[in-house]
Order: structure tokens, then C-alpha cells, then sequence
């Protein structure tokens, strides 16, 4: 009984610095963009990313890709 | 009074549907060029799918400003 591992969408996220808290911290947020392919490339995601977060006043603090994947036992 | 901005940039897929992909707080000098630049990239890499197929075409985008004025705020 083998499990196979089913790639199912991916998730792009984009952190992103908003402010500095009042003790000078940075306050981020993320903005998830679903339903990325499974097979998209990693740089093409990036490449993508890069050009939202350009539309944006916020820096950008990183970019998270997060695949997700079904097992199921054939 | 406090105004929020958001860049609503639309989308058509392969089934015809409209589908959005919306970020807050648009730089305030963006250009229109500079957003169908970014909105042609995200149709050429084609990274996204949707129910209806991948994105296939520009439609729209905006930017929409809201309002809020806050009434009531409980006390601490």
C-alpha cells in the first residue's frame, strides 16, 4: 500500500514591512495570493512577485512560496 | 477620518469570468503604465490558475479609495 504524494496549488505570499512598532520593531504583514500552479517555476513566482510588490508603498520584506501537496494511498 | 487605497487589478480567464487580484496600498505616484507592465507580466509568466483556466487577458484596474469615519469606539 504506497502513498502517493498529489501536488495541489501552491500559495504565494508576500511579506511585507508596514511600519516600526512604538519600540522600533517592524510590523509585517502578508498578502497571499492562492491558487499558484503547482508547477510554476520558482523564478518565474518570483519575477511575479517582484512586480506586485513594486505597485505597493510598502517595502517588501520577503517571499514565501507555500506548496501544498494530498497523500493518498493507492 | 481615516482612507484606505487598494489597486484592484482585473483579470479575464479562459472561461471568460472575471478574477481580481487586489493590493493595499498603492504607491501614490503609480502610473497607469506601470500597472498594465505588471499586470502583462503576471499573464505572460502564468503562475496563476483559477476554476475557470488561466488568466488570459487584462480587463480593469483601479484604484479605490475608502472612507471610514469612526463612530463609536468602546471604551478600554
Amino acid at each position: 500500500m504506497a502513498v502517493t504524494k498529489v501536488p495541489g496549488n501552491s500559495v504565494l505570499r508576500l511579506v511585507l514591512h508596514v511600519g516600526d512598532s512604538e519600540s522600533g520593531s517592524p510590523i509585517l504583514r502578508s498578502k497571499s495570493l492562492n491558487n499558484v500552479k503547482s508547477a510554476a517555476l520558482d523564478q518565474d513566482i518570483f519575477d511575479v512577485a517582484g512586480a506586485l510588490a513594486a505597485l505597493q508603498d510598502y517595502e517588501l520584506n520577503g517571499i514565501t512560496r507555500v506548496d501544498n501537496a494530498a497523500l493518498i494511498q493507492a | 477620518m481615516a482612507t484606505t487605497t487598494t489597486l484592484r487589478m482585473s483579470f479575464k480567464n479562459q472561461t471568460g469570468n472575471t478574477v481580481n487580484i487586489s493590493l493595499d496600498n498603492p504607491k501614490p505616484d503609480l502610473t497607469a503604465a506601470a500597472v498594465e507592465t505588471a499586470m502583462d507580466l503576471v499573464i505572460a509568466k502564468n503562475i496563476f490558475t483559477t476554476s475557470g483556466g488561466d488568466l488570459v487577458s487584462k480587463y480593469d484596474a483601479k484604484i479605490i479609495s475608502t472612507e471610514t469615519t469612526d463612530l463609536y469606539t468602546p471604551p478600554v
